[in-house]
């Protein structure tokens, strides 16, 4: 490539990296907002979070063709290849954040009018919290290519999986001192789990920079202790009685 | 400060006006304006003085070495517009026809390179610079959810001469405690009216029904109800009486006050409720006979206060802790209770007057929805504060700071 492509090139990938920092922000805020609507029981808030997923969509999108854009023309390598794959693969993952946020709003309209115990409400904001640490967390990783903060994420997640465990745990007790219906119970531990799997795909995000600052690729862990015949690693086997499911792992092969 | 934010302003409103009339890039505008139209920046703050570029150059090589607070007088005409820019609240940013951003000050660049969140208000920017080169006046509001929720707005226009459009600019604007401020009016006058209303209205019927029924037992009871609802109209105005005397009141009528003492008399005061409720009281007092200065019977109330939400919001076998405790320079009372808890969301906004979580709840736990205002009001006439932690389902815990006078000392 000559001077003046590649500089051409590296200010599409600053492009492009901006507007993951925008989709980022839209799908955290959009988590943010879907659990005021969901403790405020507010059901056109949930409508508008919705209907304003179809930007996260769209933006989604954009980053995506402009990546496709730039592997066709450019046909990049090494660094400048994995960076534009992994912006490809972390917008993959925001997108789903944009859509599970719309998730809860979708639970928050089955569960309209249920009076919450105080304790889960405590949960489910103490869960949206953690949700966002992890999410601003990945895209810090991702802007300052910074992968010992990447690598750290799974641990940091443990916490919200013991969250998401606490919750199950807190709802099959109130179901009997609360006495909530089944209808709100599953909706609650429903919601409860797309929290968890917000948590995951910061971990994803997470592992798509590891490989784009090191080429390294965390997610074959798995595969490479296949392969080996290795056991798996023993907290995915250890599934609790009270919880439907502790295995936050995800194979995003 | 006022004058300042308002010369302040009046200097951002002159840079846009003049980078609409003036010379694209904001640099070559500066140097042009400072000698003949605008005010020279400094004149806002200081006293009046009128410089050319070339005498503000020489100027400044003149006094280079001098005293600091010179410093900013002596710099060019220039750097002080840039510095004037910088100090303002307000993001400014200037962009070409291209769309090439060309000027902007500090906390446009904070925003412009923000991530989470702000990075939204940057998309704003961006988007609004766009259409404002087309020729648009726009505005739009950005809102971001995530704890500490934030506001901004932000306007563009474009820059023209001649009718011809040589960029864009835009100013954004950190909305957050405006909207606060307009919420807490709006709610004052929701909330002051249901407060004051809602027991007139009761009492209303009351007395209807009791015109039209002759029946003695049936008077009786409908007496008796019309009694609670008077009660409870006596209580709002009792607490409306006591909050504007606080209000008046601040930094007067001082005497030594021994807190522990203060403590122990309200958790007494509260301990039949209490029992009632089945609720424990604990009180512990980690500190030796503190005295200061203050007012006991205020002390007391605002304790009181506490002590009676924390029972009020408890479950029975729930517990209450109190505690007090000598810091450096303060003591703190804190109370502490295992109840339903205060989201996130209403932490900052119960200590407003009349302020309800749960407004249809408010009238089984009784109460006037002045209490927290009046103990804010306490310590605050004492030269302290109050805060809160709470998780829902968790219980809450306020804290009463009270800063001690080490010569009021005993």
């Amino acid at each position: 490539m000559s001077e003046q492509t590649r500089r051409g090139f590296h200010a599409e990938i600053d492009e492009i990296s901006d507007l993951i920092m925008q989709l980022a922000a839209r799908a955290g805020d959009a988590v943010a907002r879907a659990t005021s609507a969901l403790l405020a029981s507010d059901l056109a808030e949930a409508q508008q979070i919705i209907d304003d997923d179809d930007l996260i969509d769209m933006a989604a999108i954009e980053v995506e063709e402009k990546c496709q854009s730039l592997l066709a023309l450019q046909q990049p390598m090494a660094g400048d290849l994995r960076q534009i794959l992994a912006a490809m693969w972390i917008t993959g993952e925001l997108e789903r954040t944009g859509g599970l946020a719309c998730n809860i709003c979708k639970g928050a309209r089955r569960m309209f009018r249920t009076e919450l115990p105080p304790r889960l409400r405590g949960l489910i904001a103490e869960m949206n919290e953690e949700a966002i640490r992890l999410i601003r967390l990945s895209v810090d990783s991702y802007s300052e290519h910074d992968a010992a903060l990447a690598s750290a994420l799974d641990d940091i997640d443990d916490r919200l999986d013991s969250l998401h465990r606490t919750f199950v745990k807190t709802l099959l007790e109130s179901s009997r001192t609360h006495d909530l219906d089944v209808q709100p119970s599953v909706q609650l531990a429903l919601i409860a789990r797309y929290y968890e799997r917000i948590g995951d795909h910061a971990v994803n995000i997470s592992d798509r920079v590891r490989y784009m600052v090191s080429g390294v690729m965390p997610w074959r862990a798995g595969l490479a202790r296949h392969r080996v015949g290795d056991e798996p690693r023993t907290h995915e086997l250890s599934a609790e009685a009270a919880d439907i499911s502790p295995n936050g792992e995800d194979n995003p092969d | 400060m006022m004058p300042l934010v308002i010369g302040v302003l009046l200097v951002a409103g002159g840079a846009i006006a003049g980078v609409a009339l003036e010379r694209l890039r904001l640099r070559r505008w500066l140097k042009a304006v400072a000698g003949s139209r605008n005010p020279d920046p400094a004149d806002a703050a200081g006293p009046p003085r009128r410089l050319s570029v070339r005498g503000a150059v020489a100027d400044a090589h003149r006094r280079a070495g001098i005293a600091d607070d010179a410093r900013l007088s002596a710099e060019t005409a220039e750097q002080r517009i840039v510095a004037s820019l910088d100090a303002l609240q307000s993001g400014l940013v200037l962009c070409d026809r291209s769309g090439r951003v060309v000027a902007r000050n500090t906390v446009a660049t904070v925003l412009l390179e923000a991530r989470h969140g702000e990075a939204l208000v940057a998309g704003a920017i961006k988007d609004l610079l766009e259409r404002a080169r087309a020729g648009e006046r726009v505005t739009t509001s950005v809102d971001l959810h995530a704890e500490p929720r934030r506001s901004y707005e932000v306007k563009a226009g474009p820059v023209e001469r001649g009718g011809e459009v040589l960029g864009a600019v835009a100013l954004v604007r950190d909305t957050t405690e405006q909207h606060r401020i307009e919420s807490v009016r709006r709610d004052f006058v929701a909330n002051v009216s249901h407060e004051l209303k809602t027991p007139i209205g009761a009492l209303s019927l009351l007395a209807d029904s009791l015109a039209a029924d002759p029946d003695p037992e049936v008077a009786a009871h409908l007496g008796g109800r019309m009694q609670f609802e008077i009660q409870r109209v006596a209580n709002t105005i009792d607490d409306l009486l006591t909050l504007a005397m606080l209000e008046d009141e601040s930094g007067r009528g001082v005497e030594p006050v021994d807190v522990g003492a203060v403590v122990a008399a309200a958790v007494d005061r509260i301990s039949e409720t209490a029992e009632q409720g089945a609720v424990e009281v604990r009180l512990s007092n980690r500190s030796d006979a503190v005295w200061l200065p203050g007012s006991r019977l205020h002390l007391e109330s605002a304790v009181f206060n506490l002590l009676d939400n924390a029972v009020k919001f408890s479950e029975p076998g729930g517990r209450v802790d109190v505690v007090v405790e000598a810091a450096v320079g303060a003591l703190t009372v804190s109370v502490a209770d295992t109840g339903i808890g205060i989201p996130a969301a209403e932490q900052s906004r119960i200590f407003e007057r009349f302020y309800r979580i749960d407004r249809a709840r408010s009238r089984s736990t009784g109460g006037t929805g002045l209490g927290l205002s009046i103990v804010r009001h306490v310590a605050l006439n004492h030269g302290g504060d109050v805060s809160v932690a709470s998780r829902e389902g968790l219980g809450a815990k306020f804290t009463l700071t009270l800063p001690l006078d080490p010569e009021e000392q005993p």
